[in-house]
């Protein structure tokens, strides 16, 4: 029978076709571990499921995926429910999930936790035991490999930060059956030189797989062996593996570890100039105010000096000399008036004014004065007193006028 | 490791000093004396920082 030659578009839309009408593709639930995980922006989820013999696509797409009720990841074991059915572009058939349910916890996840459980109540996460990271490390030594992003990054943003940093390298793989004895390797060489200040410890983002190394025991120990405190960054921002949690310190990507364990120099130097700047200002300004205050003592103790209180005290008492002065002389004044008022008024009643005019003053021998011919008789002796001598004259004849005064 | 110990004490230091000298009301000897001591301090710190810029150092298995 001659065979009817078709077209890949006919053979992929009858097998759909086929298999659109089984009854046991159209409706079933499966069970597998998740892998290849990709959220697509169009809102459509695409993974593989799994388990230990085989793999089938997947997807789900965004109208199905609202209702499922959580976010699903790598290494996370779950049950889907949909339809096979062949996607006839590539002739590939996948399962359509409609509905999809967390099966338990992962294998993976379940060793992760039993570790993560194990160590912590070892107490290797404890924060007490965490090494504190070198503010200003001169020497970094980084474990990664020796290709790829992380290095890159690492290198970039610690040069960025700080250009006289320096950084060894010791390389490593970081996936796979030998990644956990390089790496430990590597945490012992730093270890033995101590020649670094810190160490980070760094991985690029990738599947629970890919970083499982870094939720290795072996690894964790080590890590918690180290003197040197170590920086973990391992993955994305998203993933957390038993590394971080051992490590002195977690950074969400490789370039945030660098960000922690190199110093930012211009930053430092410019913290010094301005330490500088702010101590020179302080100074002066300590400087002014004792100086200020030196000033302020200054006029206030002249103010307390003693001279200055004798010359108060001395200016007092030239106002009272000067007064007592003015007062005299005012009295001085006034007496001399007087005494030329008395004067003139002597003058009048002067007797060697009289005697000048031919009066005479009769007086005894002593100068007593003789106002009545009753102190004389006859033949006594009496002092004639005129203007420019005097004269002693005997009586002779004494003549009593009756009646006149 | 000691070094760098002795570069943060130092930035430390600094800083309480920065502090001191603003806000802390210090005799006069003693405002010269933490002015001087902050002075030599950052100049410490600045003469101990090597600047010179380095390529990063890829060790080898013969290094290892």
């Amino acid at each position: 029978m001659e065979k009817q030659i078709l077209g890949v578009s006919h053979v992929n839309a009858y097998i759909k076709q086929l298999m659109d009408k089984d009854f046991i593709l159209k409706n079933l639930s499966v069970q597998g571990e998740v892998s290849n995980f990709k959220a697509h922006s169009s809102g459509h989820l695409y993974f593989t499921l799994k388990d230990d013999e085989s793999t089938i696509s997947c997807v789900m797409f965004k109208t199905h995926v609202q209702n499922s009720g959580f976010e699903i990841e790598n290494g996370m074991k779950i049950i889907v429910l949909g339809a096979v059915s062949v996607y006839e572009r590539s002739g590939q058939y996948q399962i359509y999930v409609r509905k999809m349910m967390q099966d338990g916890l992962g294998k993976l996840y379940q060793e992760f936790e039993a570790l993560k459980k194990k160590l912590s109540s070892e107490g290797l996460f404890d924060e007490a035991t965490k090494k504190p990271i070198c503010k200003y490390a001169g020497h970094i030594g980084i474990i990664t490999s020796n290709t790829g992003a992380v290095i890159k990054d690492i290198v970039q943003v610690a040069k960025r930060r700080n250009p006289y940093i320096r950084m060894t390298l010791y390389p490593t793989l970081v996936q796979g059956p030998d990644a956990a004895q390089t790496i430990i390797k590597g945490i012992t060489y730093f270890n033995q030189e101590k020649n670094v200040d810190t160490i980070i410890l760094g991985r690029g983002g990738g599947s629970i797989e890919d970083l499982w190394v870094f939720n290795e025991e072996a690894v964790a120990r080590s890590i918690y062996a180290s003197v040197i405190p170590i920086i973990s960054a391992v993955g994305h921002e998203t993933d957390f593996t038993i590394s971080d949690f051992v490590a002195d310190l977690r950074a969400p990507t490789p370039s945030a570890a660098a960000e922690l364990a190199v110093y930012d120099y211009f930053n430092l130097q410019n913290n010094l100039n301005q330490f500088e700047l702010t101590m020179r200002q302080a100074m002066y300004r300590q400087l002014d105010l004792k100086k200020k205050r030196l000033e302020l003592l200054k006029v206030q103790l002249s103010h307390q000096h003693p001279g200055l209180k004798f010359e108060r005290k001395y200016q007092y008492i030239t106002e009272l000399e000067d007064k007592i002065k003015m007062l005299m002389d005012n009295i001085l004044r006034r007496k001399k008036h007087q005494v030329n008022l008395l004067e003139e008024q002597l003058k009048g009643l002067s007797p060697i004014q009289r005697l000048k005019e031919g009066y005479a003053y009769l007086s005894d021998l002593q100068f007593n004065k003789i106002i009545s011919v009753k102190q004389l008789k006859s033949n006594d002796k009496v002092m004639v007193t005129l203007s420019d001598g005097q004269v002693i004259a005997t009586v002779d004849v004494i003549d009593y006028n009756k009646g006149e005064v | 490791m000691d070094k760098k110990t002795t570069f943060e004490t130092s930035i430390e230091k600094l800083e309480k000093i920065v502090h001191d000298l603003t806000t802390e009301d210090l005799t006069l000897e003693g405002s010269i004396k933490t002015y001087k001591e902050g002075m030599a301090l950052v100049k410490h710190c600045n003469d101990s920082i090597d600047k010179i810029e380095k390529e990063l150092e890829i060790l080898t298995n013969k290094k290892v």
